[in-house]
């Protein structure tokens, strides 16, 4: 090998054009046995790898930088979709609590509108409506299932009101 | 010389280039080590400040943090309603509208007046002092009415608020604020006033069921604490917890809400028509004790209608029962066997006993009568002769079973329990007395009850009044009814009920007929002890009837008391017709047919 081979710049590609200088031609050697070869040295890969590690971690510069910003981006958008839902949130609540006292107030004038006074007033003012001076009495035939046996009486449960308790209590205190 | 001044000047060393003042700042190094001394010494202090903010007074600063972004709002309890037993609304809470005020806040008190008083319908001048007064929180007005709420909403919406809907910094109402609160109403207005009693307004019931069962009915405040901003908005994500309120507990009565009505009704008649001061009556169904209508009724001032009394007299006021009391005197007997209903008494108008003769009421010749007759008739004398046989001892013991001068087991507030002198403390003339209602004092409830064993086949039930609790989760839980005690055999009871027949059918009560209907019942004419002296008040007299019907299967019971009639002052008068008016309303509202067959005698 000659001395000037061995010594060449490392980096440097053999044969490559420098400015307007001509390409070399390639050089070949011979080996021990006479065998012409090409001209061969060891390349030193590590400013290779360098290069592509900073490649790399350009890239995931990059990436992380983009995925800053976009986190940022949908932090504030999550955030401005957050504020919108509370101030829904807000503004149900406060329909709701108006509904609810709407609701209260309906219950108030339903059982005032039913109270026995209103509904006697009705009856007699605007109706015309007079109180009976007996009560008549209807006897049922002879053979007929005996009504004693199977009516209501005061101590029945539901007594004489048409809506048992079960089915009033339910729409009483809702939501409060 | 010159010579000599040069060569002075000459000697002398060149002038040095003048120092600053010897001390640190002279020297770079002194003075880089004082400016780091000084910036430790900062440092130091403000490292000392944030481990004391940090580590000593965190707490107290995250908690002044807290309060001032967190906005704690109280969520009232709303009261449990009070229901009859149909479920029909008594009594029950609503949101209303409270005006009230900070009077640091306020800028203009004498215009926030003017502009408030014509929608409060209030005293300008009244509102200005509160909005005067001293403190941070003051009452304008509470609990407006659902009108007068809207009014002023619209009021505060006019004034605090520019076109475009945003608010203004200056404005009349600067310091007053509304706020929803709860206020009881009774949607059938004072209908069982005396029973429901009443609310104050910050919720708590003072008198009546209200104040019986104001734990209950009561319920537990919530409170939601929420994080805002300077503006007041809620901050997204920020602290939010809820205590949510628990509703107080319904209760559900064992009154009819329409036989109340009607009970109140007829007694306001009654009372109209006699010029009584007022009258009480009790609706019961004997055989389970509860009560389905309990009425006071009051005469209105200066000629006005009757209204409903502010007192439950039915169980706080008592009276001399007067003969409707006889009923104890002749059970006893009869099951103590001192008589049968048929034996026969020869029974004068007139009977000394001890230092004072007792009459009939009417005079007569010496009569045979039988048990039945002496109780149709409501003979004094004959029902002293047979108190004297059965003795004191026996007549006091059957006063005492029957439930007289012992508190009913309502608990009702104020319930008085009666009274009735101690055995060892009768006189001579307590045989006499006692027996025939007089020197007793019970309420009408005691008496009814006395009744309602005759009617119940010698059991006493205990009164109810309220028949269920249902909780704020809508859980029903009925109220568990008092153990029953037997006070006399089967066989006394239906022997009474027949003579109470009687009485009704042709002796003193006559009027509490009811048509198809058999009523067995008993009159009383009791006088009116003075409160003030010993003996009776002068021409004062409390008019009764209690019975029950129908007598073959009682299923309804009543007294009805006329306190203070002018004019007719009999209990047959004007306390029977009362009664069969109620009954004969009762017995068709809660379908209780007639017997079959001809009405008549019970079986």
């Amino acid at each position: 090998m000659s001395p000037q081979a061995a010594s060449a710049p490392i980096g440097r590609r053999p044969g490559r054009v420098d400015g307007g200088e001509a390409r070399p031609r390639r050089e070949h050697q011979r080996d021990q046995h006479g065998v012409q070869r090409p001209r061969l040295r060891v390349v030193d890969d590590s400013n290779l790898r360098l290069a592509a590690r900073r490649k790399r971690v350009r890239f995931l510069g990059v990436v992380a930088a983009v995925v800053v910003v976009a986190s940022l981006f949908g932090l504030a958008a999550f955030q401005a979709v957050l504020v919108q839902g509370q101030v829904r949130v807000d503004t149900l609540a406060n329909q709701m609590a108006e509904e609810q006292a709407h609701y209260q107030q309906l219950r108030r004038e339903v059982a005032e509108l039913e109270s026995p006074q209103r509904v006697v007033d009705e009856a007699v003012g605007r109706l015309g409506m007079v109180k009976p001076d007996r009560v008549e009495y209807l006897t049922p035939p002879e053979g007929a299932t005996s009504i004693g046996d199977r009516h209501p009486s005061v101590s029945d449960d539901t007594s004489h009101g048409e809506r048992p308790w079960a089915s009033v209590k339910p729409f009483l205190g809702a939501g409060s | 010389m010159p010579s000599i001044g040069i060569s002075t000047l000459d000697r002398r060393r060149p002038p040095t280039p003048r120092r600053p003042p010897t001390g640190c700042a002279g020297d770079p190094a002194k003075r880089s080590i004082a400016l780091l001394v000084v910036v430790l010494v900062l440092l130091g202090a403000i490292a000392a400040r944030t481990g004391y903010l940090q580590v000593v007074a965190s707490d107290d600063y995250v908690a002044a943090g807290l309060r001032q972004r967190i906005t704690p709002i109280a969520l009232p309890a709303d009261r449990g309603s009070i229901f009859d037993r149909n479920g029909d609304e008594l009594a029950m809470s609503v949101p209303s509208t409270t005006v009230w005020a900070d009077p640091l806040q306020v800028v203009h008190p004498q215009e926030a007046a003017n502009v408030l008083a014509p929608v409060l319908e209030a005293d300008p001048v009244a509102i200005e002092a509160a909005l005067r007064t001293k403190g941070r929180f003051v009452y304008v007005k509470r609990q407006l009415t659902p009108e007068m709420g809207t009014r002023v909403a619209a009021l505060f919406r006019d004034i605090t608020m520019d076109d475009k809907g945003k608010p203004r910094h200056d404005h009349p109402l600067k310091g007053v604020f509304l706020r929803d609160e709860p206020t009881r109403v009774r949607p059938a207005g004072d209908l069982a006033r005396a029973l429901l009693g009443g609310v104050d307004p910050d919720g708590r019931g003072y008198a009546g069921l209200e104040d019986q069962y104001d734990k209950p009915l009561l319920g537990t405040p919530g409170e939601l604490l929420i994080e805002r901003d300077l503006k007041g908005n809620t901050i997204a994500a920020g602290e939010q917890r809820l205590n949510p309120a628990l509703r107080g507990a319904d209760l559900v009565l064992t009154v009819d809400r329409s036989l109340q009505y009607e009970v109140e009704r007829v007694l306001g008649d009654a009372v109209a028509s006699s010029q009584a001061k007022g009258a009480m009556a009790v609706v019961m169904n004997p055989r389970t004790g509860e009560v389905l209508a309990m009425a006071n009724m009051t005469a209105g001032r200066d000629g006005a209608p009757p209204v409903p009394a502010g007192s439950n007299a039915a169980l706080v006021s008592t009276f001399e029962p007067g003969s409707v009391n006889k009923i104890v005197t002749m059970a006893a007997a009869i099951e103590e066997g001192v008589h049968k209903p048929t034996d026969v008494l020869v029974v004068p108008d007139r009977l000394p006993v001890s230092v004072h003769t007792f009459s009939d009421h009417d005079p007569h010749g010496p009569m045979s009568w039988t048990l039945a007759d002496i109780l149709s008739q409501s003979s004094n004398v004959g029902t002293i002769m047979v108190a004297q046989e059965l003795g004191a001892t026996r007549v006091d013991e059957y006063l005492r079973k029957f439930g007289l001068s012992s508190f009913t087991g309502l608990d009702f507030p104020k319930e008085s329990r009666g009274s009735m002198l101690d055995l060892s403390e009768w006189n001579g003339t307590s045989i006499g007395s006692i027996p025939i209602g007089q020197g007793v004092a019970v309420n009408a409830m005691q008496m009814l009850g006395a009744f309602n064993i005759i009617a119940n086949k010698g059991v006493a039930i205990p009164p109810r009044l309220v028949r269920a609790t249902v909780d704020g989760q809508g859980v029903e839980k009925l109220t568990r009814p008092g153990g029953s005690r037997k006070v006399i055999s089967e066989a006394t009871a239906q022997e009474v009920t027949r003579m109470l027949v009687r009485a009704v059918a042709d002796g003193t009560g006559d009027k509490a007929r009811i048509d198809r209907y058999t009523v067995a019942g008993k009159t009383g004419t009791a006088r009116k002890p003075s409160v003030t002296s010993r003996g009776y008040v002068e021409g004062a007299y409390m008019a009764s009837f209690a019975g029950f019907v129908p007598a073959e299967n009682p299923q309804l019971s009543a007294i009805v008391v006329i306190d203070e009639p002018v004019g007719g002052i009999y209990g047959g008068q004007i306390a029977a017709p009362v009664f069969a008016q109620i009954s004969q309303y009762a017995l068709r509202l809660l379908r209780i047919p007639p017997p079959p067959g001809p009405a008549g005698a019970p079986r």
